[in-house]
């Protein structure tokens, strides 16, 4: 399906209304508060839509896709886990309700009330790192979409991102969170309504009966059984636990929503409406990934194997083939094709034992799933239905960049540059400098999604430079809140023990898998933790009240 | 019950709460948005 004008018309619109509605939020700020935390008046609903459109970006959908892709209805689980724990958090308030009534802005702010200054400043920094790393690829992955579903050539996607970027860059910068709260509120209404379409979509031109065909015909016994599939037992459970507990609390970008609240209360009420939300973030997109495979697949030509052909012949020339064809028919979105080569080298390798084809056989489907929905998306969604899903889609793309750089730049300029100048600065000064890091932010990002190659797949990159800092700053804030002993020695060790773990992934050669590097950066950090404080706890910190 | 009959509940079940939960926001959320701005350009004006 081409990307017709009146699908342009209406993205285009949709783009202009967000930047209108948020130039003129702009005239209400008046105080820093305003700016970071929109003066803490933010509702439960609003909070909600402000919270889930910052946190569901056409990368969200990507690679969510991909999981389901590769795994089938196994992926669900993930949602499922992300439902429990979010809605745990909503309902006890664990760690966002004692924040929120500390009326603080930024997480690292607490960890000065409750360490000291130094280790504000060095959470601050970790957070600035990792969080800008971590945003720093979001539009490589986002471009793909978009090249495919619009036919934009890929020499011009680099520009399309970047006017993206500038206009969520415009109103951020300006308005803050007020801005954001109102466009987001806008964005999360187009957002929803594109995720609603395209699940019709799937629903109406695959079906449920097509997708789980799909799943029990061509993934060989697998996409059923998480437990079978996807090595789920206690230590994957703890894991994502402890992921999405961390995500929950003191990811930035998601804390600001609670301190953000009118009060507790609504904050509370926010993540528990935003829990059933996330069940949908995953599962939608995951099922969206598996409708893609049946998609595909039902209009692949079965592979005839070749009469006379030994099993290790074939699996080398079908290599070979694949080695030269891959790349021109990934990029025509001929997946019909490429589908039934590469089960078949899957299977021969399986079948030959060979370590290396079956490694190459699981990457090339990998990217296949990566860009599996939207060439689906593009085949399948009629003209004017598509433009009112690229609404959605760039929505919930600005809204993420616009979100995510109000979230580092408070973070860089709260935490890192006024701490570090020593002085107090003035309510405009505080503004300014706020701004200006957000401007510095998308000059970061714009640069680094152009230079840099992500190693590997981009779900494991992005887990890691999250984990960089999240694995220390959930484990300083929950024992500071309940454990006296803990001191500021101990919150530096966590800091720097947990980043260490988690950069030993990034750096070449040190052979460590994603799982070991996440799991390995929460042991380290607690710790770390625990060891610094036994050695050298506070006298003045360790005997005050804990802070609950 | 089988793995794709739970598998089946729990993506309707999803897709039924968010078209939900996300009307409720469309809904509610407009008025806190005016109650929010309301607020803050009366506090502009006294001050």
């Amino acid at each position: 399906m081409r990307f017709g004008a009146l699908d342009w018309a209406i993205t285009l619109a949709s783009l202009v209304a967000t930047v209108w509605v948020g130039l003129r939020a702009r005239r209400l700020v008046g105080r820093i508060e305003d700016y970071l935390v929109a003066s803490r008046g933010m509702g439960a609903y609003v909070g909600t839509a402000s919270l889930v459109s910052t946190e569901i970006g056409i990368i969200t959908y990507m690679y969510q896709a991909q999981f389901g892709f590769l795994a089938g209805f196994s992926a669900f689980v993930v949602g499922l886990i992300t439902i429990a724990v979010c809605f745990a958090v909503g309902r006890t308030g664990f760690v966002i309700t004692p924040l929120r009534e500390m009326q603080v802005m930024t997480v690292p702010e607490y960890l000065e009330r409750r360490y000291g200054r130094r280790v504000r400043v060095l959470a601050g920094l970790m957070m600035a790192f990792g969080g800008s790393l971590n945003l720093g690829i979001f539009p490589i992955i986002e471009a793909r979409f978009l090249t495919i579903t619009t036919g934009i050539p890929p020499r011009f996607v680099a520009w399309t991102m970047a006017a993206l970027l500038l206009v969520a860059l415009v109103y951020t910068a300006l308005g803050g969170m007020l801005s954001l709260i109102v466009t987001n509120y806008l964005q999360y209404v187009l957002l929803a309504a594109g995720t609603l379409i395209v699940t019709a979509v799937c629903l109406s031109r695959i079906g449920w009966s097509g997708m789980s065909g799909a799943v029990l015909e061509h993934m060989h016994g697998r996409g059923l059984d998480p437990f079978a599939d996807l090595g789920v037992g206690p230590a994957f459970i703890l894991w994502q636990v402890l992921l999405w507990l961390a995500f929950m609390t003191v990811w930035q970008s998601a804390a600001m929503r609670a301190f953000s609240a009118r009060d507790a209360a609504t904050g509370r009420k926010v993540f528990t409406l935003t829990s059933v939300l996330f069940l949908g973030r995953a599962v939608i997109p995951m099922a969206w990934g598996i409708a893609a495979l049946a998609f595909f697949f039902g209009r692949a030509t079965p592979l005839a194997s070749p009469v006379g052909e030994a099993p290790g012949v074939e699996m080398t020339r079908l290599d070979a083939e694949l080695a030269t064809t891959f790349k021109p028919l990934l990029d025509e979105g001929r997946l019909e094709t490429l589908l039934p080569r590469v089960d078949r080298l899957e299977t021969l390798a399986q079948a030959e034992r060979s370590e290396p084809h079956a490694q190459r056989a699981r990457a090339l489907r990998e990217e296949m799933g990566m860009v599996a929905m939207p060439w689906m998306v593009a085949a399948l969604v009629p003209a004017g239905w598509m433009g009112l899903v690229m609404a959605g889609m760039l929505a919930a793309s600005v809204s993420t960049y616009a979100g995510y750089f109000l979230g580092w730049s408070a973070v860089i300029s709260q935490d890192v540059v006024s701490p570090l100048l020593g002085r107090e600065l003035s309510e405009q000064g505080k503004l300014r400098l706020t701004r200006v890091t957000i401007v510095a932010l998308t000059a970061f990002i714009m640069v680094w999604s152009l230079v840099y190659e992500v190693p590997g797949p981009a779900y494991f990159y992005l887990q890691v430079t999250a984990n960089l800092f999240m694995a220390p700053t959930l484990l300083t804030i929950v024992l500071g809140l309940y454990w006296r002993r803990a001191s500021a020695l101990g919150a530096v060790a966590c800091f720097v023990l947990g980043a260490a773990a988690s950069l030993a992934y990034l750096v070449p050669g040190a052979g460590l898998s994603v799982g070991a590097a996440g799991n390995l950066s929460w042991g380290l950090a607690l710790v770390g933790l625990v060891l610094g404080s036994l050695l050298r706890p506070s006298p003045a910190r360790t005997a005050a009240p804990a802070a609950v | 019950m089988s793995w794709l009959t739970l598998w089946a509940i729990v993506f309707y079940a999803s897709v039924a709460s968010f078209a939900l939960v996300s009307a409720l926001v469309a809904v509610f959320g407009y008025r806190e948005v005016r109650e929010l701005f309301a607020s803050l350009a009366a506090r502009n004006r006294d001050a």
